[in-house]
């Protein structure tokens, strides 16, 4: 049956794309600036208790760090850009991004130089955020949530946004509008085993809600009026889904800063891939979210001495991966 | 047998005048009831009022006669109802077979994955409906008329009593239109069909009951022998119309 041959098919490119990123997993671990630049021998760490160090104590979070910022970014883009049929949707639009950069640029105003509080403003504000988009949207007086949705967002945003300029321009130009500004281009250099052992667990909790719900999720895409006769409830799960595709990126936001075209261009790529079916596609975007951050990162700690920022480069290997789809589009992803 | 029953509906969008007023109905099941009306008239709100879509601003709409559709959960109500739209928003590049797996969801439990059983059903009802040749077709890439098939085609995978049909005809060439009504036809014998539609002649081949929505929020059904006369289209539609009866064309149609 051509049906149980596609299902096969897709089960395969998962697996393969699982396999590809374990490896570049491992690679990444052993790549970097020590003891110089290209790969760390493994075989000479034996006797190397500095480079142990690096690998377990830097290298080995970081990576961390980068799949689960991947997997988030990949899946909530992915369900996004389905739940509101709309390709150039990304996670931070409900509020999120601007929520967290200004609850981050807040902390440093305040509370320069503290990291701890930097990252509680950033979680606080970006959910903070999204609980907005969702409230506001519920009292538009229109049965058409989708778009209610989209006008929340842009009002929560924009006031975010405002937020920001403001603190800038109160800012001091020489110690904290540095801080703001290093913090909004984005970066896992912080990505310490302090800070992400306490969020993986709830990030993960939120990875396995979106992966068994998914077949579900699709319900999404729907029509509100077919999603209601098809036994979905629009104005509690939709809104429910979402938070929980938004807590991922909101707890790695809170430790990377803002990293832009990761939610954008990996759903738009996995779809190209898999279709728009999120029983494949909700899993392939987050693996290959992670493929592509553990990418950048890597270049980004290890392409220069100094750090390039991974905003930066997210964005430069993101929009260059944009075009080529553009250009090249097969099976009409956008 | 009492399919939907409307007692004492009242309906108006916030601000504005009534659409319905103290209406009262009883729509009998196992029957093509059809919807005919001019534009604005209220047939797409009637739908979503009987599928509990929209609430009434007073009064009640029964299920089978004595189950109230606000007492019915959100994710029962699909055991009850199918429905395409006039015209609809689809998920975001999904195969046609997806999409009316979809139709399927509320047969199972909230994280199962579609079964064996419900592929079986999808492929059957693209076959019946002639288009299973592009099961594998992106949504998007399909033109009007086959996006209304397919969706008749996901409504039908749900397998549920009552099926809203709002102009489902509007888009469709002569030979799909007429497969499909012949398929609204057959399904009667076991559902109550209600289906807007904008032409008199397809609400008098094809129905057992209609209902007219006149610009003055009146709402009258009846047998379409009684109502669809010269006199009541061309009051209807405040211009001289009818239909052609004799036409030995017309009664091959279906």
């Amino acid at each position: 049956m051509s049906q149980d041959s596609t299902k096969s098919s897709k089960t395969k490119g998962l697996l393969l794309l699982t396999a590809l990123l374990a490896v570049i997993a491992l690679l990444a671990l052993f790549f970097g600036r020590y003891p110089s630049p290209g790969i760390t021998n493994p075989f000479a760490l034996a006797t190397d208790p500095l480079g142990q160090s690096i690998i377990f104590n830097l290298r080995t979070p970081r990576v961390i760090a980068a799949i689960l910022l991947g997997m988030a970014l990949g899946g909530a883009g992915f369900i996004f850009q389905q739940s509101f049929s709309n390709p150039l949707v990304e996670p931070g639009f409900l509020g999120v991004s601007p929520g967290a950069a200004f609850g981050s640029a807040l902390a440093i105003l305040l509370f320069s130089g503290q990291f701890f509080l930097i990252q509680t403003f950033a979680i606080i504000f970006s959910l903070g955020g999204l609980v907005l988009s969702l409230l506001i949207a519920r009292i538009i007086p229109d049965n058409n949530y989708k778009l209610n949705l989209v006008f929340s967002g842009i009002i929560v945003s924009a006031l975010f946004s405002a937020g920001l300029g403001i603190i800038k321009y109160i800012a001091d130009p020489l110690s904290q509008l540095p801080e703001i500004t290093f913090w909004l281009l984005g970066g896992l250099w912080s990505a310490a085993w302090p800070r992400i052992i306490p969020i993986i667990l709830p990030v993960m909790a939120s990875f396995l809600v979106l992966l068994i719900f998914r077949w579900r999720i699709n319900l999404m895409g729907l029509d509100d009026r077919v999603a209601f006769t098809s036994g979905f409830n629009v104005k509690k799960e939709k809104p429910l889904f979402l938070f929980f595709a938004v807590i991922g990126v909101a707890l790695l936001t809170s430790i990377a800063g803002i990293v832009n075209w990761v939610g954008l261009i990996v759903p738009i790529i996995s779809r190209t891939l898999f279709g728009g079916n999120a029983r494949f596609t909700l899993p392939a975007s987050m693996i290959n979210g992670a493929i592509f951050v553990l990418i950048c990162d890597t270049i980004a700690r290890a392409l220069f001495a100094g750090e390039v920022p991974l905003g930066v480069l997210s964005a430069l290997l993101g929009s260059l991966s944009f075009l080529i789809v553009v250009i090249f589009r097969r099976r009409k992803a956008l | 047998m009492i399919a939907i029953a409307l007692q004492n509906v009242t309906f108006s969008y916030p601000d504005q005048k009534p659409i319905f007023e103290t209406v009262n109905l009883r729509l009998f099941g196992n029957q093509v009831i059809t919807l005919l009306g001019p534009n604005g008239s209220g047939k797409s709100t009637f739908i979503k009022l009987c599928m509990g879509f929209l609430a009434p601003t007073a009064g009640d709409i029964l299920f089978n006669g004595d189950l109230p559709v606000k007492k019915v959960p959100v994710h029962q109500i699909g055991n009850y109802v199918a429905y395409v739209p006039q015209s609809e928003s689809f998920p975001y590049h999904l195969s046609v077979f997806d999409y009316v797996l979809l139709g399927r969801t509320g047969k199972n439990r909230l994280i199962q994955m579609p079964t064996a059983s419900d592929t079986a059903v999808a492929e059957e009802i693209l076959r019946k409906i002639g288009i299973e040749t592009f099961a594998e077709r992106s949504l998007q890439e399909l033109s009007g008329g086959e996006q209304q098939l397919v969706a008749f085609a996901r409504a039908l995978a749900q397998q549920a009593p009552f099926l809203f049909l709002d102009e489902i005809a509007a888009e469709l060439d002569l030979k799909n239109t007429l497969q499909v009504l012949r398929l609204i036809r057959d399904l009667a014998a076991d559902h109550t069909i209600i289906f807007s539609t904008h032409d008199p002649q397809i609400a008098e081949a094809i129905s057992d009951s209609v209902i007219l929505f006149s610009p003055n929020s009146e709402v009258i059904i009846g047998q379409p022998k009684e109502l669809l006369t010269s006199q009541m289209l061309t009051k209807l539609y405040e211009i001289p119309s009818g239909i052609i009866r004799e036409n030995p064309i017309q009664i091959n149609w279906l």
